[in-house]
């Protein structure tokens, strides 16, 4: 039953960006909410474009998907990553001399 | 879309929930104390929408919008770099010699 | 209580309730965000209202591109007047309340009039699709662009470059403002720009290549390839530079140029103004505007009239 499991992709997807949000709304720190933010949402993302290839059934859409997600993976990681880095510099500025 | 679940009816509430987690991530841009909490925002945004995208794609039936959700992805980081370059302690005028 | 009315009701809310968070909102860099996040927002709505031409030009300008542009632009004021970045501004918010009451009172009553009226029986899409079989094209969006309000096209061509010419003058005593990151040597940026340009290029040619019958075209190809440049501007790939180079210029002007050449060829050959000469000319149109339009974009973002390579 494709219909039963691309439902259960779509629902955990949904499910995961859900905890992302959570995660970033409710985690103390900018560093805990990078974590949350990146893993949680790009898991969710995955799932969601499983669910939608396995609903279209084309190759070349499925592939499509994986490609964007790849991206997303890559744009999460270095943003992340480049947030995390400038507010670690930002912190330290403001601890000895700001 | 084959299969027995109206999925035209299925999809859109999960771009209704989405976009719910957007309005709630909307919260953070709002109060977070510094600016790399903001950023975060830009985060949220920029793969919820995308995933929005993805589902829209498929529950409108215009496969175009992929290709704007490849676009966004490709082009999502380029607002943190921007930020990036946010100077880390107040005025150090930065020239470059220029040709 | 229907999904797509929930959808469509979210969605005017959170547009709405960004716009007018970036208008009278008080806090500079807030507002940066809250305008990306509308960015993005917008290209979300492109799609919902089922115009993925409009979504893919608004995804790369107006949520990359605009908000980069800010973003380097706040910078450089923190830098001259630190007070700005916490600033809770001494802007008065009244009028700007009264101007977007205005301007929502103004939307209203277009909305509600465009909602009432009425199509005429022989009105100008109706007419577009059934033309649209003559010219071989499958792209509606295509046909208007550059068949039947072709004139249209090359103004916004001229505009575009009116608007970079403007720039420089604008801009062509003052210090540079070099908006490139400190942060090239991180080896995960090096493996961004290797990943992404590639891809950028690729993408922009598919898109070019198939706006003849589906979404795409000179301007969202154009608008990716910006998008790629104001990347290899950010990272240090490539500087501003102040010696405009014959080749940019060329690139700058190619976009105005080839649709004149559009618009004359067929008086040569006795035919009237601008006739339609085929796909193949379109195609040719529209990779030249396509690198005007990149180029413009990109020496915008960068102030100066001409690019070098950074140190890569």
């Amino acid at each position: 039953m494709i219909d039963a499991l691309a439902l259960a992709f779509l629902l955990s997807g949904c499910f995961f960006i859900f905890a992302g949000t959570v995660g970033m709304l409710r985690l103390p720190d900018v560093y805990c909410r990078l974590h949350a933010l990146t893993k949680a949402d790009n898991l969710g993302l995955l799932l969601i474009c499983v669910s939608l290839s396995l609903l279209d059934g084309r190759v070349r859409i499925a592939l499509l998907l994986l490609l964007i997600w790849l991206l997303a993976l890559l744009a999460s990681t270095v943003s992340a990553h480049l947030i995390a880095r400038h507010s670690r510099a930002r912190q330290a500025s403001e601890g000895d001399g700001g | 879309m084959g299969g027995v679940l109206p999925w035209t009816s299925v999809l859109p509430w999960a771009v209704v929930f989405l976009l719910l987690n957007l309005g709630a991530g909307l919260w953070r841009a709002w109060k977070g104390p510094t600016d790399g909490d903001r950023l975060l925002t830009t985060l949220l945004f920029a793969t919820t929408s995308v995933a929005i995208l993805l589902l829209m794609s498929a529950w409108l039936d215009l496969p175009a919008i992929r290709y704007v959700a490849l676009m966004l992805v490709l082009l999502a980081t380029i607002i943190s770099l921007a930020f990036f370059g946010m100077p880390e302690r107040p005025p150090r005028t930065r020239d470059q010699a220029d040709d | 209580m229907s999904a797509q009315l929930i959808v469509d009701v979210l969605l005017g809310l959170i547009l709405v309730g960004l716009a007018a968070q970036v208008a009278i909102g008080q806090h500079l860099f807030r507002a940066i965000v809250f305008y990306v996040a509308f960015g993005l927002a917008m290209a979300v709505i492109w799609a919902r209202l089922g115009a993925p031409d409009l979504a893919l030009a608004d995804a790369a300008i107006g949520a990359g591109l605009t908000g980069a542009l800010m973003m380097v632009a706040f910078r450089r004021l923190v830098e001259i007047d630190p007070k700005q970045a916490q600033a809770q501004g001494t802007r008065s918010s009244t009028l700007a309340v009264l101007i977007g009451v205005l301007a929502a009172g103004m939307v209203a009553t277009i909305g509600l009039t465009a909602l009432t009226l009425e199509h005429q029986p022989g009105h100008a899409g109706l007419q577009v699709m059934a033309a649209l079989d003559d010219t071989g094209l499958g792209n509606p969006i295509t046909g208007v662009l550059l068949v039947f309000r072709g004139f249209d096209t090359l103004i916004e061509m001229t505009v575009l470059l009116t608007a970079f010419v403007g720039s420089r003058v604008m801009t062509n005593r003052s210090r540079l403002y070099v908006a490139t990151i400190a942060g090239f040597q991180l080896p995960l940026v090096r493996t961004l720009v290797a990943v992404i340009l590639p891809l950028a290029a690729l993408i922009a040619m598919h898109l070019l290549w198939i706006g003849s019958d589906q979404p795409g075209g000179a301007f969202q190809a154009g608008s990716v390839l910006a998008g790629a440049g104001v990347l290899l501007l950010l990272t240090g790939t490539l500087l501003p530079a102040s010696k405009s180079r014959a080749l940019v210029r060329l690139a700058l002007v190619a976009g105005v140029a080839s649709l004149c050449a559009l618009v004359l060829a067929p008086m040569l050959r006795g035919e009237v103004a601008m006739a339609y000469l085929g796909r193949g000319s379109l195609l040719f149109a529209e990779a030249l505007m396509m690198v005007s339009i990149a180029t413009s974009l990109t020496l915008l973002f960068a102030g100066r009239p001409s690019l070098k390579l950074g140190r890569s």
